[in-house]
Protein backbone atom coordinates (compact mmCIF):
# COMPACT_ATOMS: atom_id res chain seq x y z
CA UNK A 1 0.00 0.00 0.00
CA UNK A 2 1.52 3.35 -1.01
CA UNK A 3 2.03 6.17 1.49
CA UNK A 4 -0.62 8.33 -0.17
CA UNK A 5 -3.09 5.45 -0.11
CA UNK A 6 -2.37 4.86 3.56
CA UNK A 7 -3.08 8.52 4.25
CA UNK A 8 -6.34 8.18 2.35
CA UNK A 9 -7.26 5.15 4.40
CA UNK A 10 -6.56 6.90 7.68
CA UNK A 11 -8.44 10.01 6.58
CA UNK A 12 -11.42 7.89 5.55
CA UNK A 13 -11.68 6.22 8.94
CA UNK A 14 -11.56 9.04 11.48
CA UNK A 15 -13.75 7.07 13.87
CA UNK A 16 -10.52 5.42 14.99
CA UNK A 17 -8.59 8.67 14.98
CA UNK A 18 -7.99 10.29 18.30
CA UNK A 19 -8.96 13.69 16.89
CA UNK A 20 -11.88 12.60 14.75
CA UNK A 21 -14.56 14.84 16.16
CA UNK A 22 -12.44 17.95 15.76
CA UNK A 23 -11.40 17.36 12.12
CA UNK A 24 -14.33 15.63 10.42
CA UNK A 25 -15.91 17.24 7.39
CA UNK A 26 -18.84 15.97 5.31
CA UNK A 27 -16.34 14.81 2.69
CA UNK A 28 -14.40 12.90 5.35
CA UNK A 29 -17.58 11.27 6.61
CA UNK A 30 -18.64 10.32 3.08
CA UNK A 31 -15.21 8.92 2.33
CA UNK A 32 -15.25 6.95 5.55
CA UNK A 33 -18.66 5.50 4.75
CA UNK A 34 -17.53 4.55 1.26
CA UNK A 35 -14.41 2.85 2.62
CA UNK A 36 -16.49 0.84 5.07
CA UNK A 37 -18.83 -0.23 2.30
CA UNK A 38 -15.93 -1.36 0.11
CA UNK A 39 -14.43 -3.43 2.92
CA UNK A 40 -17.81 -4.90 3.86
CA UNK A 41 -18.42 -5.83 0.22
CA UNK A 42 -14.96 -7.38 -0.06
CA UNK A 43 -15.55 -9.44 3.04
CA UNK A 44 -18.98 -10.59 1.89
CA UNK A 45 -17.58 -11.61 -1.49
CA UNK A 46 -14.73 -13.44 0.24
CA UNK A 47 -17.02 -15.23 2.68
CA UNK A 48 -19.75 -16.19 0.20
CA UNK A 49 -18.95 -16.08 -3.50
CA UNK A 50 -15.30 -17.19 -3.20
CA UNK A 51 -16.28 -20.14 -1.06
CA UNK A 52 -19.12 -21.16 -3.36
CA UNK A 53 -16.85 -20.99 -6.39
CA UNK A 54 -14.28 -23.15 -4.60
CA UNK A 55 -16.99 -25.74 -3.97
CA UNK A 56 -18.15 -25.62 -7.60
CA UNK A 57 -14.56 -25.98 -8.77
CA UNK A 58 -14.18 -29.18 -6.75
CA UNK A 59 -17.33 -30.74 -8.24
CA UNK A 60 -16.35 -29.72 -11.77
CA UNK A 61 -12.87 -31.19 -11.26
CA UNK A 62 -14.50 -34.42 -10.14
CA UNK A 63 -16.79 -34.47 -13.20
CA UNK A 64 -13.81 -33.82 -15.46
CA UNK A 65 -11.91 -36.72 -13.96
CA UNK A 66 -14.86 -39.10 -14.22
CA UNK A 67 -15.47 -38.08 -17.82
CA UNK A 68 -11.84 -38.70 -18.72
CA UNK A 69 -12.11 -42.20 -17.28
CA UNK A 70 -15.58 -43.28 -18.40
CA UNK A 71 -17.01 -40.82 -20.93
CA UNK A 72 -14.15 -39.39 -23.00
CA UNK A 73 -16.63 -37.72 -25.39
CA UNK A 74 -17.57 -35.26 -22.65
CA UNK A 75 -14.04 -34.74 -21.39
CA UNK A 76 -13.00 -31.74 -23.56
CA UNK A 77 -16.04 -29.66 -22.60
CA UNK A 78 -15.62 -30.45 -18.92
CA UNK A 79 -11.94 -29.57 -19.11
CA UNK A 80 -12.96 -26.28 -20.68
CA UNK A 81 -15.58 -25.73 -17.97
CA UNK A 82 -12.99 -26.44 -15.28
CA UNK A 83 -10.73 -23.82 -16.82
CA UNK A 84 -13.56 -21.28 -16.95
CA UNK A 85 -14.45 -21.87 -13.30
CA UNK A 86 -10.79 -21.47 -12.27
CA UNK A 87 -10.63 -18.18 -14.20
CA UNK A 88 -13.80 -16.92 -12.53
CA UNK A 89 -12.35 -17.86 -9.12
CA UNK A 90 -9.19 -15.90 -9.88
CA UNK A 91 -11.19 -12.90 -11.13
CA UNK A 92 -13.28 -12.79 -7.96
CA UNK A 93 -10.16 -13.04 -5.79
CA UNK A 94 -8.68 -10.08 -7.68
CA UNK A 95 -11.89 -8.13 -7.21
CA UNK A 96 -11.76 -8.77 -3.47
CA UNK A 97 -8.17 -7.51 -3.36
CA UNK A 98 -9.11 -4.37 -5.29
CA UNK A 99 -12.02 -3.64 -2.99
CA UNK A 100 -9.74 -4.00 0.01
CA UNK A 101 -7.41 -1.40 -1.44
CA UNK A 102 -8.99 1.89 -0.39
CA UNK A 103 -10.25 4.38 -2.95
CA UNK A 104 -8.38 7.71 -3.06
CA UNK A 105 -9.48 10.34 -0.56
CA UNK A 106 -11.88 12.92 -2.11
CA UNK A 107 -9.17 15.54 -1.81
CA UNK A 108 -6.59 13.38 -3.60
CA UNK A 109 -5.24 15.08 -6.72
CA UNK A 110 -6.03 12.06 -8.85
CA UNK A 111 -9.74 12.80 -8.44
CA UNK A 112 -9.47 16.46 -9.37
CA UNK A 113 -10.43 17.38 -12.93
CA UNK B 1 -25.60 -28.92 10.86
CA UNK B 2 -26.15 -32.53 11.90
CA UNK B 3 -23.63 -35.26 11.43
CA UNK B 4 -23.85 -37.28 8.27
CA UNK B 5 -23.38 -40.97 8.95
CA UNK B 6 -22.23 -43.03 6.01
CA UNK B 7 -21.73 -46.74 5.77
CA UNK B 8 -18.20 -47.81 4.95
CA UNK B 9 -17.69 -49.58 1.61
CA UNK B 10 -17.81 -53.33 1.71
CA UNK B 11 -14.12 -53.94 1.28
CA UNK B 12 -11.24 -55.24 3.33
CA UNK B 13 -9.13 -52.30 2.21
CA UNK B 14 -8.53 -49.75 4.96
CA UNK B 15 -10.69 -46.66 4.43
CA UNK B 16 -9.73 -43.38 6.07
CA UNK B 17 -12.71 -41.77 7.79
CA UNK B 18 -12.82 -38.03 7.13
CA UNK B 19 -14.77 -35.47 9.15
CA UNK B 20 -15.43 -32.03 7.61
CA UNK B 21 -15.70 -28.77 9.57
CA UNK B 22 -16.58 -25.76 7.39
CA UNK B 23 -19.40 -23.26 7.74
CA UNK B 24 -19.95 -22.81 4.02
CA UNK B 25 -22.46 -25.42 2.77
CA UNK B 26 -21.54 -25.35 -0.92
CA UNK B 27 -17.84 -25.67 -0.27
CA UNK B 28 -18.42 -28.47 2.23
CA UNK B 29 -20.65 -30.27 -0.29
CA UNK B 30 -18.07 -29.95 -3.08
CA UNK B 31 -15.31 -31.13 -0.78
CA UNK B 32 -17.32 -34.13 0.41
CA UNK B 33 -18.15 -35.18 -3.18
CA UNK B 34 -14.55 -34.78 -4.25
CA UNK B 35 -13.13 -36.79 -1.36
CA UNK B 36 -15.65 -39.61 -1.58
CA UNK B 37 -14.84 -40.17 -5.25
CA UNK B 38 -11.30 -41.08 -4.22
CA UNK B 39 -10.70 -44.73 -3.29
CA UNK B 40 -9.66 -45.18 0.32
CA UNK B 41 -11.62 -42.27 1.78
CA UNK B 42 -15.09 -41.96 3.28
CA UNK B 43 -16.88 -39.00 4.85
CA UNK B 44 -17.99 -39.95 8.36
CA UNK B 45 -19.55 -36.61 9.37
CA UNK B 46 -19.80 -32.86 8.87
CA UNK B 47 -20.23 -29.81 11.09
CA UNK B 48 -20.53 -26.10 10.47
CA UNK B 49 -19.35 -24.74 13.81
CA UNK B 50 -16.86 -25.44 16.59
CA UNK B 51 -19.38 -26.63 19.23
CA UNK B 52 -21.11 -28.94 16.76
CA UNK B 53 -17.79 -30.31 15.56
CA UNK B 54 -16.63 -31.09 19.10
CA UNK B 55 -19.93 -32.75 19.94
CA UNK B 56 -20.05 -34.82 16.75
CA UNK B 57 -16.44 -35.96 16.93
CA UNK B 58 -17.03 -37.35 20.41
CA UNK B 59 -19.54 -39.74 18.84
CA UNK B 60 -17.73 -40.43 15.57
CA UNK B 61 -14.56 -42.39 15.07
CA UNK B 62 -12.73 -40.22 12.57
CA UNK B 63 -9.18 -40.64 11.30
CA UNK B 64 -8.82 -37.14 9.86
CA UNK B 65 -10.62 -33.85 10.47
CA UNK B 66 -10.54 -31.23 7.71
CA UNK B 67 -10.99 -27.88 9.41
CA UNK B 68 -11.48 -24.31 8.20
CA UNK B 69 -9.90 -21.42 10.11
CA UNK B 70 -12.93 -19.10 9.88
CA UNK B 71 -15.78 -20.63 11.85
CA UNK B 72 -18.73 -19.07 13.69
CA UNK B 73 -18.06 -18.11 17.30
CA UNK B 74 -14.48 -19.33 17.59
CA UNK B 75 -11.82 -19.86 15.00
CA UNK B 76 -10.39 -23.11 13.73
CA UNK B 77 -7.18 -22.71 15.72
CA UNK B 78 -9.11 -23.03 18.96
CA UNK B 79 -10.94 -26.06 17.57
CA UNK B 80 -7.64 -27.71 16.62
CA UNK B 81 -6.28 -27.23 20.14
CA UNK B 82 -9.42 -28.71 21.69
CA UNK B 83 -9.40 -31.65 19.28
CA UNK B 84 -5.78 -32.53 19.97
CA UNK B 85 -6.60 -32.71 23.68
CA UNK B 86 -9.72 -34.84 23.23
CA UNK B 87 -8.49 -36.93 20.27
CA UNK B 88 -4.68 -37.06 20.29
CA UNK B 89 -4.56 -39.55 17.41
CA UNK B 90 -6.83 -37.51 15.15
CA UNK B 91 -4.93 -36.04 12.19
CA UNK B 92 -6.03 -32.52 11.27
CA UNK B 93 -5.74 -30.88 7.87
CA UNK B 94 -6.59 -27.19 7.64
CA UNK B 95 -8.27 -26.07 4.40
CA UNK B 96 -8.67 -22.32 4.52
CA UNK B 97 -9.23 -19.23 2.41
CA UNK B 98 -6.66 -17.43 4.55
CA UNK B 99 -3.16 -17.05 3.23
CA UNK B 100 -0.75 -19.72 4.46
CA UNK B 101 1.76 -16.98 5.28
CA UNK B 102 -0.54 -15.84 8.07
CA UNK B 103 -1.98 -18.98 9.52
CA UNK B 104 -0.11 -22.12 8.42
CA UNK B 105 2.53 -21.97 11.13
CA UNK B 106 -0.06 -21.16 13.78
CA UNK B 107 -2.17 -24.10 12.63
CA UNK B 108 0.80 -26.45 12.87
CA UNK B 109 1.68 -25.12 16.31
CA UNK B 110 -1.93 -25.65 17.40
CA UNK B 111 -1.60 -29.31 16.39
CA UNK B 112 -2.62 -29.52 12.73
CA UNK B 113 -0.71 -31.82 10.40
CA UNK B 114 -1.21 -29.80 7.25
CA UNK B 115 -2.41 -26.55 5.72
CA UNK B 116 -3.87 -26.01 2.24
CA UNK B 117 -5.38 -22.84 0.85
CA UNK B 118 -8.80 -23.17 -0.77
CA UNK B 119 -7.54 -21.54 -3.95
CA UNK B 120 -5.06 -24.35 -4.57
CA UNK B 121 -5.62 -26.87 -7.33
CA UNK B 122 -7.55 -30.01 -6.51
CA UNK B 123 -4.48 -32.19 -7.08
CA UNK B 124 -2.66 -30.23 -4.37
CA UNK B 125 -5.48 -30.87 -1.99
CA UNK B 126 -5.38 -34.62 -2.65
CA UNK B 127 -1.62 -34.68 -2.08
CA UNK B 128 -2.09 -32.91 1.24
CA UNK B 129 -4.83 -35.29 2.35
CA UNK B 130 -2.78 -38.32 1.37
CA UNK B 131 0.22 -37.02 3.31
CA UNK B 132 -1.80 -36.29 6.43
CA UNK B 133 -3.67 -39.61 6.31
CA UNK B 134 -0.37 -41.46 6.14
CA UNK B 135 0.89 -39.64 9.23
CA UNK B 136 2.98 -36.97 7.55
CA UNK B 137 2.90 -33.18 7.60
CA UNK B 138 1.86 -31.10 4.60
CA UNK B 139 2.55 -27.48 3.72
CA UNK B 140 3.05 -26.09 0.23
CA UNK B 141 6.59 -26.53 -1.12
CA UNK B 142 7.03 -22.73 -1.23
CA UNK B 143 5.98 -22.33 2.39
CA UNK B 144 8.11 -25.30 3.42
CA UNK B 145 11.17 -23.66 1.86
CA UNK B 146 10.41 -20.40 3.67
CA UNK B 147 10.05 -22.28 6.95
CA UNK B 148 13.40 -23.97 6.55
CA UNK B 149 15.04 -20.66 5.67
CA UNK B 150 13.35 -18.98 8.61
CA UNK B 151 14.52 -21.65 11.04
CA UNK B 152 18.06 -21.55 9.66
CA UNK B 153 18.18 -17.78 9.81
CA UNK B 154 16.66 -17.55 13.25
CA UNK B 155 18.91 -19.93 15.11
CA UNK B 156 19.24 -17.24 17.76
CA UNK B 157 15.50 -17.51 18.41
CA UNK B 158 14.45 -14.08 17.13
CA UNK B 159 11.23 -13.91 15.17
CA UNK B 160 11.43 -12.79 11.53
CA UNK B 161 7.81 -11.64 11.27
CA UNK B 162 6.23 -8.95 13.47
CA UNK B 163 3.00 -10.96 13.55
CA UNK B 164 4.71 -13.96 15.13
CA UNK B 165 4.68 -12.17 18.48
CA UNK B 166 0.90 -12.01 18.53
CA UNK B 167 -1.15 -14.70 20.19
CA UNK B 168 -3.77 -16.56 18.14
CA UNK B 169 -6.51 -14.51 19.77
CA UNK B 170 -4.69 -11.27 19.06
CA UNK B 171 -4.41 -12.33 15.41
CA UNK B 172 -8.16 -12.84 15.33
CA UNK B 173 -8.75 -9.37 16.76
CA UNK B 174 -6.26 -7.83 14.30
CA UNK B 175 -8.06 -9.52 11.41
CA UNK B 176 -11.42 -8.11 12.50
CA UNK B 177 -10.01 -4.62 13.01
CA UNK B 178 -8.64 -4.86 9.47
CA UNK B 179 -12.13 -5.74 8.29
CA UNK B 180 -13.24 -2.37 9.68
CA UNK B 181 -15.35 -3.85 12.45
CA UNK B 182 -15.96 -1.76 15.57
CA UNK B 183 -14.96 -3.08 19.00
CA UNK B 184 -18.50 -3.96 19.97
CA UNK B 185 -18.97 -6.14 16.91
CA UNK B 186 -15.60 -7.80 17.41
CA UNK B 187 -16.60 -8.62 20.98
CA UNK B 188 -19.89 -10.14 19.81
CA UNK B 189 -18.25 -12.25 17.10
CA UNK B 190 -15.57 -13.62 19.41
CA UNK B 191 -17.86 -14.05 22.43
CA UNK B 192 -15.72 -11.68 24.46
CA UNK B 193 -16.45 -8.59 26.53
CA UNK B 194 -15.75 -5.17 25.04
CA UNK B 195 -13.18 -4.66 27.77
CA UNK B 196 -11.32 -7.82 26.77
CA UNK B 197 -11.23 -6.76 23.14
CA UNK B 198 -9.91 -3.34 24.15
CA UNK B 199 -7.25 -5.11 26.21
CA UNK B 200 -6.26 -7.18 23.17
CA UNK B 201 -6.07 -4.01 21.06
CA UNK B 202 -3.74 -2.50 23.61
CA UNK B 203 -1.51 -5.58 23.68
CA UNK B 204 -1.40 -5.67 19.88
CA UNK B 205 -0.31 -2.05 19.75
CA UNK B 206 2.39 -2.67 22.34
CA UNK B 207 3.71 -5.83 20.70
CA UNK B 208 3.78 -4.30 17.24
CA UNK B 209 5.24 -1.01 18.44
CA UNK B 210 2.25 1.03 17.25
CA UNK B 211 1.74 4.37 18.98
CA UNK B 212 -1.89 5.23 18.28
CA UNK B 213 -5.20 3.66 17.40
CA UNK B 214 -4.84 5.18 13.96
CA UNK B 215 -1.55 3.35 13.48
CA UNK B 216 -3.21 0.13 14.61
CA UNK B 217 -6.09 0.53 12.14
CA UNK B 218 -3.71 1.38 9.31
CA UNK B 219 -1.61 -1.71 10.09
CA UNK B 220 -4.70 -3.92 10.34
CA UNK B 221 -6.14 -2.62 7.07
CA UNK B 222 -2.84 -3.26 5.33
CA UNK B 223 -2.69 -6.73 6.90
CA UNK B 224 -6.13 -7.64 5.53
CA UNK B 225 -5.53 -5.98 2.15
CA UNK B 226 -2.41 -8.08 1.60
CA UNK B 227 -4.19 -11.34 2.23
CA UNK B 228 -4.91 -13.41 -0.80
CA UNK B 229 -7.46 -16.17 -1.22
Amino acid sequence: MSASTEQSVVAELPVFSEHAMDEETPADAAGRAAARERLALAQTLHDTLCQSLSGIRLVVALAERKAAQRHPDFAPELTELHGIVRTVCDDVHKLVEELRTPAPHPSHPILKA
Amino acid sequence: MSTLAKAEPNTTEKVARIFLVDDHPLFRHGLARFIEAEPGYAICGEASSVPRALEALRKTNADVAIVDISLPGANGLELIKHLKVEHPDLAILVVSAHDEQLYALRALRAGASGYVMKKEAETVFLSALQKVVSGGVYVSPAFGDQLIYKVARNEGGNSASPLDVLSDREMEVLQLIGESKPTKQIAAELNLSVKTVESHRLHIKEKLGLSTSTDLVRFALDFVAQQTG
